[in-house]
């Protein structure tokens, strides 16, 4: 009861603490720069980087505020203190007068905003702008020098091409829609800025070109982003399940995403709303389909028939990561006289000389090979190539010389750990069901696997996204869609027809 | 009674196909009380006139209210009577599903003989068919899509690895024994078309031309199996007369290359169509029982369904006596005939007769 009692005192508290700092938040500029800046003071807690510079200007007191590291210093200097600094004029002006007098004469820098809350004055200084206050004035103009240290343009690491252009997103959201905007030279590309994250405040860009993309599509979205009650925003990925349908227990995200602007032009051409988030060099997609989980920038550089072998390639990766270590299992346990009359002496022979039952000895081996993986990942580069070294020797061959583990087990696991590399980003799903696979085809032979295989047919059909089925054109089935999904066809028949996303059969 | 399109019409089409060639694959010829295969050919042929005709009360129902599936009929139209209508639909389509899966039960356990717990695999057929259900027509509907083409794919390859293997003289004389085969050929093919009382509870969710659509599927299931009598009789001969499933033997026959017994792969890939028809029953039933008891009371219903088919499923197939009444023709065309064809009829008349 104690317990039940002080939750409701805290649940209040905090509460109520929410509700005075909405209303701070909301509080405009006072007339006297010293309550201003004593009011930034008490916000930011004599936060370090919070950088107060008092100044004289056209004969009154001012100051400017700027956080630290968030600025270019020497646009600041030159194009800000320089100016305002040796600014003059003979007519009389108040308070209000000199910022205009200032902001229309003096500064040269074309981003500045007139400040009227507190609100929106941390916001603009915590985005790096300067802001310019004068006493006996009730307004504030911030000016954007903006200049942070960021990670230079280059190829994601994640999304290797072959051919194709070599840049990725970086971290700075403003970067990100240069790189996008260099690519769609279209008024009709609209960048739409919002925050998310009570607490991080976090920048998110919506990115779409007006007219091709679905307004309904475009409304559930921001309805959907407005839902969002995430403290902090520190990863695109955050935003991922807020962006599905309610309930959405699928394995595949109908959020699809990537680093390269290339692809992501690629996507808002054909009507996809993206979402770039400040921080993440990963951009968010909507509307999603299955198919394009199969689809690399790289197959339209190709030429159509080895970008449509190559996209098979794919789906016959997808198809043996996920299901051969169930199907091995299950035939090898329950239904031998599948495998030719030479191969099945081979496997009977490897199933007898090692101590494990089938099924969990592929489950043994899958495990280990995750382990390494998850240790390749997170160790430095070098110390990876050792990791590879040991797990390659030691347990693969050591443990197949020793009678551990057969040799057919491990080349079943190791095929399938390279098709899964095909597609990278459907590792996360196909990890998880071949684990499941090995399960069914080990209990339930070939019925179950393939029953677990339609389950999941199910799971995916069922799925829709932004009223977009997530299995679209394959199944509702639209014939002129295959041109980009059976094979790849060249460009002069692609570029007859643009399919917008929100077209498709549904 | 506002009811969204849902499906196209080709999905229907690829269900009611998909069923069919399912309940197609049990075929069996003691319970067709026949010995001679090939003398379904003309069975078929005839069957499907029998199938034409069944489909015009529902489809005439259709279209005085496209809107309405049987359920909402038999309510609309009937008070009384109605509600023993909805009762006869919802023991039909639970005994459909039970009719399939205890077949495939007597089929894994004595034709195939794998050393799978049966209990786990029917519990698991039914489990999944309960979840697709719970995801709705939609989603069956696309996936059945997806596990037509893959079925359809592996027929197409038996049948060619087994025309090769075709000989002239194993096709007898067309009713070279009499009537009697034919005639009880036909009762037998008749009674398994399941797809008609299926249709009349899903063609309400369908936008596009069910006339077509219905036709289609009719004449293609035929086609179908009169193209698989042929083969399978043309490629086996007087072998068939010993077995009990002749499209599983055709299946084990059937190999290229190294490649042999690939049996286990096709029955594999046809219990992803049994999985799409014990949801797609199992959904009808579901229609059914909401019509009835209402949304929330139906969820209770549908769960003690899928126990019951669970249990007969797995009893059946041992008590022979149950089983010989359960798998009897006679009983099955009369109770197809009744939810395809009759009760749609009577509906059909009594509507007519309140117009008038």
């Amino acid at each position: 009861m104690r317990d039940f009692l002080n939750k409701l005192m805290y649940k209040y508290k905090s509460a109520q603490s929410k509700i005075q700092d909405e209303k701070e938040k909301k509080q405009v500029l006072s007339n006297s720069l010293e309550k201003n800046l004593g009011y930034f003071k008490k916000s930011f807690d004599e936060s370090a980087d919070l950088t107060i510079k008092p100044v004289k200007i056209l004969n009154t007191n001012a100051a400017i505020v700027t956080m630290e590291g968030m600025i270019n210093k020497e646009t600041f200097a030159t194009s800000v203190m320089n100016p305002i600094v040796y600014a003059f004029s003979e007519e009389k002006l108040s308070s209000e007068e000199k910022l205009e007098y200032i902001k229309s004469n003096i500064l040269t820098i074309s981003e500045q905003i007139d400040v009227l809350t507190f609100e929106d004055a941390f916001k603009l200084v915590m985005s790096g702008f300067a802001l310019l206050l004068f006493d006996e004035c009730k307004k504030a103009l911030a000016i954007g020098v903006q200049g942070f240290n960021f990670r230079s343009i280059a190829e994601p690491e994640t999304e290797v091409m072959q051919k194709g252009s070599k840049e990725g997103f970086v971290e700075a959201i403003r970067i990100n829609l240069t790189l996008i905007r260099r690519r769609i030279k279209n008024p009709k590309l609209k960048f739409e800025f919002s925050s998310v994250g009570e607490s991080s405040k976090t920048d998110i860009c919506l990115c779409y070109i007006n007219g091709t993309v679905s307004k309904k599509i475009l409304a559930e979205l921001k309805r959907r982003l407005a839902k969002i009650d995430l403290k902090n925003v520190l990863a695109a990925e955050y935003l991922m399940p807020y962006l599905e349908e309610e309930g959405d227990l699928s394995f595949f995200s109908g959020v699809g995403y990537s680093e390269r602007p290339d692809t992501v032009c690629g996507k808002i051409s054909e009507g996809r709303i993206a979402i770039l988030v400040d921080g993440t060099p990963t951009a968010l997609i909507v509307p999603y389909l299955f198919v394009e989980y199969f689809q690399t920038i790289d197959d339209y550089a190709e030429r159509p028939y080895f970008a449509t072998l190559t996209r098979w390639l794919k789906y016959l990766s997808f198809l043996i990561s996920t299901l051969l270590p169930g199907l091995y299992v299950a035939l090898a346990v329950f239904n031998p006289e599948v495998f030719p009359d030479r191969l099945i002496s081979k496997i009977a022979y490897a199933i007898a000389g090692t101590p494990f039952p089938l099924m969990l000895e592929t489950l043994i081996i899958h495990f280990i090979y995750e382990i390494m993986r998850e240790a390749g990942l997170r160790l430095p580069r070098p110390l990876g190539h050792a990791v590879s070294i040991v797990g390659g020797l030691v347990i693969g061959e050591t443990a197949v010389n020793a009678g551990l583990i057969g040799a057919p087990t491990l080349m079943v696991v190791a095929l399938t750990a390279i098709s899964s590399y095909v597609i990278p980003n459907l590792y996360e799903p196909t990890a998880i069901l071949r684990l499941v696979f090995i399960l069914i085809g080990g209990i339930l032979g070939i019925w179950g696997v393939m029953l677990l295989f339609s389950v999941l047919i199910v799971n995916i059909c069922a799925k829709s996204n932004f009223g977009i089925p997530f299995v679209a054109p394959i199944a509702p089935f639209n014939f002129y869609s295959m041109r980009d999904v059976v094979m790849r066809a060249g460009w002069k028949t692609l570029s007859k027809k643009t399919e917008d996303v929100q077209n498709m059969p549904h | 009674m506002e009811r969204k399109d849902m499906i196209t019409a080709p999905q229907q089409f690829s269900m009611l196909f998909l069923v069919n060639i399912i309940i197609g694959i049990t075929y069996n010829l003691p319970m067709a009380q026949s010995s001679n295969m090939w003398d379904h050919v003309i069975s078929a042929g005839i069957a499907l006139l029998i199938n034409v005709g069944y489909l015009l009360p529902v489809y005439k129902l259709y279209k005085i209210n496209p809107t309405m599936n049987i359920a909402d009929n038999c309510a609309v139209n009937f008070k009384k009577l109605g509600t023993l209508f909805l009762i006869i639909y919802g023991i039909y389509y639970l005994f459909a599903c039970c009719y399939t899966l205890s077949l495939f039960n007597i089929f894994v356990r004595d034709v195939v003989n794998p050393d799978i717990s049966l209990f786990m695999l029917t519990l698991c057929v039914i489990l999944a068919a309960s979840y697709a259900t719970c995801k709705g027509i939609e989603g069956i509907a696309r996936a059945c899509t997806i596990i037509l083409f893959i079925i359809c794919v592996s027929i197409a390859f038996i049948v060619f690895t087994l025309i090769p293997q075709i000989d002239v003289m194993n096709f007898p004389p067309l009713m070279f024994e009499g009537l009697r085969d034919t005639l009880n050929g036909t009762v037998y093919l008749a009674s398994l078309s399941f797809y008609i009382p299926l249709s009349a509870t899903i063609t309400p969710f369908v936008k596009g031309n069910i006339k077509k659509t219905l036709i289609a599927s009719t004449v293609s299931i035929y086609a179908l199996f009169i193209l698989v009598i042929a083969v399978v009789t043309g490629a086996l001969g007087d072998y068939l007369k010993t077995q009990n499933f002749p499209i599983y033997t055709a299946t084990s026959v059937a190999g290229i290359g190294v490649f042999k017994r690939m049996d286990a792969i096709y029955l594999g890939i046809f219990t992803s169509g049994l999985f799409i028809t014990v949801s797609l029953f199992l959904f009808a039933f579901f229609s059914v029982m909401k019509r009835l008891f209402g949304e929330g009371k139906s969820k209770i219903i549908i769960f003690l369904g899928d126990v019951l088919v669970l249990v007969l499923s797995l009893v059946l197939p041992v008590f022979k006596e149950v089983l010989y009444f359960f798998y009897d023709i006679k009983f099955v065309f009369i109770f197809t005939m009744a939810t395809a064809f009759v009760i749609p009829l009577v509906i059909l008349i009594k509507h007519k007769m309140q117009i008038k």
